[in-house]
């Protein structure tokens, strides 16, 4: 090997020069001079190869080396943004759409095959069933959401659609024996609430174009008005496909991890289901055990709400993107507050258009009848509630919500039962007072950038 | 005695050298009980060691779920706030030790009282920092946003979590690292006057500035940093004995604020049981090397000397025994192919018993860029293999002939990242099979002497007595 031949002091200048341009990165970006030592020794440096530098130690160098330079650290670029997927806007936007689709469709199927139900009482099963049925499905998708894995989540709802399925047979069994239905009316209710697990399995493994697809024999036949018969047949051809559906879309699930607080975190979800299928169903049994007439456009007004939840979870997905986006443009708690509140408040107009919308299309439809206004006003209203309270809950608030919706829900119970005003009197201004608590509240709370976190 | 030995992501949850020893030092002392308070990240891991039955454990998540709590108001509030500026003011501008141990002890004090995560994880912790900060200057170009101060106190939030647990009752605490770890150990030194034993394996401060904050902004990186520089003095200073796994680590412990008089090194040990001679050398030439692949150990040099040691000895081979980054892994086989070597290094994995690994060495090679005391090396000193090893951590203090004796150096050490005297260095040994033996010999010799397990728990054996009895004079 061949020596250059420099004079000792140039020697380490001009290595101490080529050594902090070798780590101009670290230097940038480095918070004080032992970050600087740390980062040498990890390059192979010890305090021998220091000397060469002229440095008693990797400590004095590392001292030198930040004294030496100055502190301009690389932007990191913003933290990614999990509530902003990489997906086209189409795309997301018409995954939305889609399934305010599957929400709203089956309830479309009703609408159109009520005339073949019978009497009222068959009608009461069913939607009491409905009722009962939706807490499972909230707080079955709560649970598979919560597992660290997909395959995990597929095997707990695979057993959720089986559990939750045989806890509803003696349910709908004894709806049946109370209400005096025939066993026909009851195996509807099981078939019902299979298919709403069986759905709810498809939908948290976003099979929602499948899902699409196999309803469609079961709402053409409805739709069409054919023999009772064949409208058996078309749903029991989507009653299978949608259990083959949940079947193939559970498959190869792995131990689920599950626990009591897992448990326990999933039974909120299930207790908002319980409480909003009470309160969307609130003039529908009113009716059934007595108490006024619902008004006729009820059905439809349920649909448009169904097809909205669609658009809610876009909006929602929204709110959580701006309010992290927020977090990373504001630099003081009441510049992001203030933000973060106007979006908030805007991102609820923005629904309430949606809604709108499609109550105007729905109640269109269904054709003028008495009572029309109070019941998109509550179903606005109603609608709104829900909303804000998926947003609350979206940001880990959930008491305020589930208590705020539980206290509505009895006292709509309790004035009916006590002095029996018109049911949708009752429930238009439940849903006035709701709808105000929960914007109140969250308009205070989400304000706040601990809970964008 | 109870021992209370406190580990952070090692023993009884993970593998790795630091487990190793805590199981030996357990098992070595069925006379003492252990209470192992292991921080883990979500205090659902599955065991990985069985615990002997006078060893318990006691998980301690720092990342789990937010433990469950109201965040303080009125009187409490306030004293929170003041709590809250007083330590971020030292983690953002350094300071006393003294200062910030007291800091600390008011936060475990207020965290036996209030609720400190639901304290820390609500607005004002957050406002104070950004207002903090504020009032600093700042390196160019580094603007704080709301984001930033949430998740540095968040990160605060979650190692400061062993604060809000009570004190651990004990003869002596022995905390297996700094950094988080010494918590509980200064909480039973606050609460009972427990004496504390702190021993490092590696630098703890030392890989969170390495390893810590890469992602992070930068004043987040700053402030954790910070953090963990001003945990790290406290540490050292709340230390009755600091035990360094070897002395070339004393330079970091001495300067982050360790009394150079309390510092005691204790060398790992091997149980020679497990790994007698390993005999005859293999047939044809062969580089061996054990560990976990993963970039710190930089076999990448270890592949560029081997093609340099194939030019002068072609049937020469390379084996890589252990698991670990596949990515890295394939970088490394890429880099053999790229060589022209791709064939005659292999990857053998993970194997059941690790001498197999020494035994199947002519030489026993280590090429990391940073170790503490590694096992692998005492292990294949142990096993009578001669060693070429990168000048890192403790690695000199285990090759180099034993002091005040007429003996041989133990293995060759070479500058790290430099695969030209790394493979000089095995040529040579290739080259002599005298020296070979001669160096095998003394390293095996070395090794028994030095470096038992019964040596180290004996050590450790008498560093209890010694702490414990200084307690009650």
């Amino acid at each position: 090997m061949t020596r250059v031949l420099i004079r000792p002091g140039t020697t380490v200048d001009r290595d101490f020069t080529e050594l902090a341009d070798e780590m101009k990165e670290l230097l940038a970006g480095a918070v004080d001079a032992l970050e600087v030592a740390a980062g040498l020794e990890a390059k192979g440096m010890s305090d021998k190869t220091a000397r060469r530098y002229g440095d008693p130690d990797v400590f004095a160098l590392a001292a030198r080396l930040y004294e030496r330079t100055v502190r301009r650290p690389a932007f990191t670029g913003p933290a990614a943004n999990p509530w902003r997927s990489q997906e086209p806007t189409w795309r997301r936007g018409g995954r939305h759409v889609l399934r305010g689709l599957l929400f709203g469709l089956p309830g479309m199927g009703y609408v159109a095959a009520a005339p073949l139900l019978g009497g009222p009482s068959t009608g009461l099963v069913l939607t009491l069933a409905l009722v009962a049925c939706w807490p499972l499905g909230q707080g079955l998708a709560a649970l598979a959401c919560s597992r660290p894995v997909p395959a995990a989540a597929r095997r707990v709802l695979r057993h959720g659609v089986l559990a939750g399925t045989a806890a509803m047979v003696p349910v709908c069994a004894a709806l049946g024996a109370l209400l005096g239905t025939g066993p026909a009316v009851v195996a509807l209710a099981c078939a019902q609430s299979l298919y709403l697990l069986a759905a709810t399995a498809a939908l948290v493994t976003g099979g929602e174009v499948w899902l699409l697809l196999v309803l469609l024999p079961g709402l053409s036949v409805s739709f069409a008005g054919p023999p009772w018969q064949l409208v058996l047949v078309g749903w029991a051809v989507t009653g299978t496909g949608v259990l083959v559906l949940a079947y193939e879309r559970t498959r190869g699930g792995t131990a689920t991890g599950m626990s009591w607080p897992s448990l326990r975190m999933a039974l909120p979800y299930a207790l908002f289901g319980l409480l909003v299928g009470g309160l969307l169903t609130f003039t529908l049994i009113a009716a059934y055990t007595g108490y006024g007439t619902p008004p006729a456009a009820t059905s439809a007004a349920m649909v448009a709400l169904s097809l909205a939840m669609g658009p809610a979870e876009w909006v929602l997905y929204d709110f959580r993107a701006r309010g992290h986006e927020l977090l990373q443009e504001t630099r003081s708690l009441r510049e992001f507050a203030l933000h973060v509140r106007v979006t908030l408040l805007e991102l609820v107009v923005r629904f309430l258009a949606v809604l709108a919308v499609l109550l105007g299309l729905a109640l269109q439809a269904a054709g003028t009848s008495p009572g029309l206004t109070q019941v998109a006003a509550c179903s606005l209203l109603t609608g709104g509630a829900l909303f804000v309270a998926l947003m609350l809950q979206s940001c880990g608030r959930m008491a305020v919500p589930l208590t705020c919706c539980g206290t509505v829900l009895t006292a709509e119970t309790a004035v009916l039962v006590l002095a029996a005003p018109p049911p949708s009197a009752v429930q238009l201004y439940g849903a006035a007072a709701l709808f105000t608590v929960l914007l109140a509240y969250a308009v205070a709370v989400l304000g706040r950038a601990t809970a964008h976190r | 005695m109870n021992i209370t030995l406190v580990t952070e992501g090692t023993y009884p949850h993970g593998h790795g050298g630091v487990s190793v020893w805590c199981d030996q030092l357990v098992r070595g002392m069925p006379e003492h009980t252990f209470q192992v308070v292991a921080l883990t990240a979500t205090g659902t891991e599955p065991l990985v060691w069985d615990l002997p039955s006078h060893a318990k454990v006691d998980a301690v998540p720092l990342w789990g779920a937010v433990p469950a709590g109201r965040a303080p108001s009125g009187a409490a509030a306030r004293e929170f706030t003041w709590l809250c500026r007083a330590l971020f003011e030292l983690v953002l501008d350094g300071g006393p030790y003294r200062l910030f141990s007291a800091a600390l002890r008011s936060l475990h004090e207020f965290a036996q009282r209030e609720s400190l995560p639901a304290a820390l994880n609500g607005e004002e912790a957050v406002d104070t920092l950004l207002k903090l900060w504020g009032e600093r200057s700042l390196p160019e170009g580094v603007a704080p946003t709301v984001h930033d101060a949430l998740t540095a106190v968040s990160l605060l939030e979650h190692a400061l979590r062993p604060l809000s647990r009570p004190a651990v009752k004990g003869d002596v605490t022995h905390a297996v690292s700094n950094g988080v770890a010494v918590l509980p150990a200064m909480v039973a030194k606050w609460t009972y006057g427990t004496p504390l034993c702190l021993t490092e394996h590696g630098i703890y401060l030392r890989e969170r500035y390495i390893g810590y904050g890469k992602d992070y902004p930068w004043v987040v990186k700053a402030f954790i940093l910070g953090f963990f520089r001003m945990l790290c003095e406290a540490g050292y200073r709340a230390a009755d004995l600091v035990t360094p796994g070897n002395q070339y680590n004393q330079r970091w412990e001495t300067r982050c604020g360790a009394d150079p008089e309390t510092i005691r090194t204790v060398y790992n040990g091997v149980d020679p049981a497990g790994f007698p001679p390993a005999g005859e050398e293999p047939v044809r030439p062969t580089l061996s090397w054990a560990g976990r692949v993963d970039p710190i150990k930089d076999l990448e040099t270890l592949i560029r000397a081997f093609a340099i040691v194939r030019e002068h000895r072609p049937e020469t081979r390379l084996r890589l025994f252990g698991g670990g980054d596949t990515g890295y892994r394939k970088r490394c086989e890429r880099l053999a192919a790229d060589l022209g070597v791709a064939g005659h290094v292999t990857f053998e994995g993970r194997v059941e018993n690790i001498r197999d690994a020494y035994v199947a060495g002519t030489v026993v090679m280590l090429s990391s860029i940073s170790e503490g005391f590694p096992y692998t090396l005492i292990e294949a000193m142990a096993c009578g293999r001669p060693t070429v090893s990168t000048d890192v951590g403790g690695v000199g203090e285990a090759v180099k002939a034993a002091p005040d004796r007429q003996a041989e150096e133990c293995g060759l050490v070479v500058p790290p990242r430099d695969p030209q005297a790394m493979a000089a260095a095995a040529l040579r040994l290739l080259g002599d099979p005298e020296l070979r033996h001669r160096m095998g010999d003394a390293a095996r010799r070395k090794a028994l002497e030095f470096f038992t397990v019964d040596q180290a728990v004996s050590s450790f054996r008498g560093v209890y007595r010694e702490l414990a009895g200084a307690e009650d004079p």
